[in-house]
């Protein structure tokens, strides 16, 4: 028999069986069909007539692909395809075969056919990495050619990884909430290599440290000591909690960035808990906790450069100047490997804060006087917690020195210590002559701690 | 506790005239503490003791004190930190804290890359097109837990510990799969839709239903079938790695809605409801095509690599597995529910996603 039907009205027809299955209107969909229709799909296999058909349907209303989302149907001789997006296995196409009378002959629901569109895709072709070493497939090493260009500004608003061929702007979801596309917002130059060397040197305080080396102390020695570990426990995990937050304001562009700042936030929550089993493993415990007004500081902060400033160059190299003085605090191998640890982890963190502050500066003229004022700031704050932290102050005084006047004598050693990493970190970052610009409360609580 | 005797002494010396000594002759914190190592070593779970030990269910402390310590009258208020217990509580989270510090792994040393044969080029261009996909969405899963770090009061910091290491997990598959697809001559190809849509969970229950029960879970799943799809001991090993830090990231969140559903069972409703929109029962756009498995470039590549090449008997080989792919995915979705308390959900998932879904078991 002649097939009488038209190509728009084959169509139309096409639309109308999508539309039954959508409302899951079975008996109209299923009058559509002629009773030796065969069906195949996905998961169920092939049947074949109309009573097959309706206890198929009747069981499992979705089965005919009716939660998809289908494009415009095209017509291929007596049959209409239609593409389907939503299902498990991405695309599906339909292919509804119509018989003279206009009735469903078959209803083959499957993948569709294969496009390697993204084959296509005309991207940078790396070479094969060679002489890898002791330090293995670094990032520096993968990030070959073209894939190691970070732009200054970084124009994709979502997740499209650096190097890729982007989507097309229909679909490339929604756009992202990052804040920061600029380079000199972020970047450090080093970013790669830290990050790598963060996984390599990774220390672990369950494992790692020699708890069983902890001797009892006097007990005053010990009060001090624990006091000492509670501030950068908690302050710690102020930076950490702070820095994580922030991770959701990068732009993917810059992704060795945000994969440094993982290793730091990681590294942090190591000294959170590693000071904290410290405080807690000889007849001690926590102290009293810090007035805070670094923390509310580092939680204030504006600008993922401001928070830089507080945290990696303010709060990191006054900690690194501690560090270097671990051997004089800590009583125990324990305490030395801790104070090493940490040492090691913040020479990584003041690398990036020194890095970025550079890049930050050479981006523009104006970026100078306004690392000053945050430098200003933070100074101020940190100032403060100092000269109202009474409990720090003496805790410092009876662990430094085997008399208060000792003590009292290595504290303006160890401020004096902390002050010159301090100064020496900010000439790295291209800052210098900035001991004429102390802020007064912080010179001052410094050379009267 | 220090002796009279001693504060006296320290008070009485030169320069100790103006030792206040307060803190240490009257503690507001618990003393005598004294922990020991494990088998484990000195865990978190080891110091949880006494008053530094599991927190009440509501708290106070806005100001940053660590759970424990002594409080100061004059400290500064952050007034960003959740006060009860269950909003972000996860009973797992300390020891997988501790496991994830015990298993970090390098991939620029532990994968033996030296080793990677040349593949055919359809197989290379699939899993080059597969790591695209994987090195687009994995940092999501790192900036998501941090959206919501800050929010995490220093009495429940264990959890913000937990999302530490996850991120720096997340870096990790970040890195390995870009690696990996810029390792073997091809680079990366075509970005899709990416998961940026993860970003807006609104609160830490949301984010642990649609990023660790749903995202992760089926991330996790894919993982472990691997050996499936990897054609080199180097992607075997890629995938055995990563899946080991999916099942952390996924027990975390597992846990926390455990814990939620125990402690506040009228949100369960409010759980469903995230669990509505990431199966995409409450609509969806041809963008977000990318759905719970991944968009059609990824399901391609993905049919290739299990069919091991493109010919037509390949394919349909390829679309086989996949099928038992995602019935992996949906099963295991499906008893994760069980576990978190949401065993009813199995008669309210969406009909297309019930075909894959294992009668359940007696």
């Amino acid at each position: 028999m002649a097939d009488t039907a038209t190509p728009s009205s084959r169509t139309a027809l096409a639309r109308t069986y999508l539309e039954y299955q959508r409302k899951r209107d079975i008996d109209s969909f299923l009058g559509m069909m002629s009773d030796d229709i065969e069906l195949e799909m996905p998961v169920v296999g092939t049947l074949t007539g109309k009573d097959a058909a309706e206890q198929l349907f009747r069981a499992r209303p979705s089965a005919g692909g009716g939660e998809l989302l289908w494009a415009e149907p095209t017509l291929e001789g007596n049959t209409v395809a239609i593409i389907g997006a939503g299902s498990p296995f991405g695309p599906l196409r339909l292919r509804l075969t119509f018989n003279s009378e206009d009735k469903l002959s078959r209803v083959e629901l499957g993948r569709q056919p294969l496009t390697m569109d993204w084959a296509k895709a005309p991207t940078e072709r790396p070479p094969r990495p060679t002489d890898l070493g002791a330090e293995g497939f670094t990032l520096r090493k993968a990030d070959a050619g073209g894939y190691a260009w970070a732009p200054d500004h970084w124009p994709y608003q979502n997740d499209t990884p650096r190097g890729a061929w982007p989507a097309v702007e229909a679909n490339r979801g929604i756009l992202a909430p990052y804040t920061i596309y600029d380079k000199h917002e972020v970047w450090a130059d080093s970013s790669a290599d830290l990050y790598e060397a963060a996984i390599r040197e990774r220390w672990i305080p369950a494992t790692h440290i020699s708890w069983g080396t902890i001797e009892p102390l006097p007990d005053h020695v010990e009060a001090s000591l624990d006091q000492i570990f509670s501030n950068i426990s908690e302050l710690q995990y102020n930076s950490n909690q702070v820095l994580m937050g922030w991770l959701k304001e990068i732009s993917y562009g810059y992704h060795e960035v945000k994969l440094y700042l993982s290793t730091q936030a990681f590294d942090q929550a190591r000294h959170v808990e590693a000071f904290r089993k410290r405080a807690l493993s000889n007849g001690g415990g926590l102290g009293v906790q810090s007035p805070g007004f670094m923390n509310r500081t580092v939680y204030a902060a504006f600008r993922f450069t401001e928070f830089v400033t507080y945290t990696n160059i303010i709060r990191g190299s006054f900690f690194a100047g501690l560090c270097e003085w671990g051997d004089k605090l800590g009583r125990s191998q324990a305490d030395r490997q801790l104070f090493e640890g940490m040492a090691n982890d913040l020479r990584r963190h003041l690398v990036y804060g020194t890095e970025h502050l550079k890049y930050y500066i050479r981006h523009d003229d104006a970026n100078y006087a306004r690392v000053e004022n945050w430098l200003g700031r933070g100074e101020a704050m940190f100032a403060a917690d100092l000269r109202r932290d009474t409990a720090l102050r003496e805790a410092h005084i009876l662990a430094l020195g085997d008399s208060v006047a000792e003590g009292k004598q290595r504290l303006r050693e160890l401020r004096e210590t902390q002050l010159q990493k301090y100064l020496r970190t900010l000439e790295a970052a291209s800052i210098y002559g900035h001991e004429e610009k102390l802020v007064p409360a912080f010179k001052d609580v410094i050379e009267n701690p | 506790m220090v002796s009279t005797d001693v504060l006296e002494q320290l008070r009485k010396e030169p320069g100790g005239e103006d030792l206040d000594l307060s803190w240490i002759d009257g503690p507001a914190a618990e003393r005598g503490i004294r922990v020991t190592p494990g088998k484990r070593g000195l865990t978190i779970e080891d110091i949880a003791v006494g008053t530094y030990g599991s927190p009440p269910e509501e708290t106070r402390n806005q100001s940053g004190r660590m759970r424990g310590a002594a409080p100061r009258k004059d400290a500064q208020m952050i007034e960003k930190h959740w006060l009860r217990k269950s909003e972000s509580w996860s009973e797992s989270a300390s020891m997988l804290y501790e496991e994830a510090l015990q298993r970090q792994w390098s991939s620029a040393t532990d994968i033996p890359w030296e080793d990677m044969p040349e593949l055919d080029e359809d197989l290379e261009l699939a899993m080059s097109q597969l790591c695209t996909f994987l090195t687009q969405v994995e940092f999501i899963a790192g900036d998501v837990p941090g959206k919501f770090a800050p929010n995490i009061s220093a009495d429940h910091f264990e959890m913000g510990l937990f999302l530490a290491s996850q991120i720096m997990d997340e870096g990790r598959h970040l890195d390995v799969f870009r690696k990996r697809a810029l390792a073997n001559g091809i680079g990366l190809l075509q970005a899709g839709p990416g998961a940026v849509g993860l970003l807006q969970a609104q609160s830490f229950v949301d984010m642990t239903a649609s990023l660790h029960l749903v995202g992760e879970g089926f991330v996790q799943s894919l993982f472990r079938m691997g050996e499936m799809f990897a054609h080199s001991e180097v992607d075997k090993k890629i995938f055995r790695l990563a899946a080991q830090d999916e099942s952390r990231h996924v027990a975390f969140g597992v846990m926390h809605l455990k814990h939620m559903i125990e402690t506040e069972p009228e949100r369960k409703e409010e759980i469903h409801s995230y669990l509505d929109r990431m199966e995409g029962q409450v609509g969806s756009t041809p963008s977000q095509s990318s759905g719970l498995t991944g968009g059609g470039d990824t399901t391609e590549a993905l049919a290739i690599l299990l069919g091991g090449g493109k010919s037509e008997a390949q394919l349909d080989e390829g679309y086989k597995k996949l099928m038992a792919v995602r019935r992996r995915q949906f099963n295991e979705y499906v008893h994760r529910l069980d576990v978190v308390g949401l065993g009813d959900r199995r008669e309210r998932l969406p009909e297309r996603v019930r075909g894959f879904i294992d009668p359940a078991r007696e």
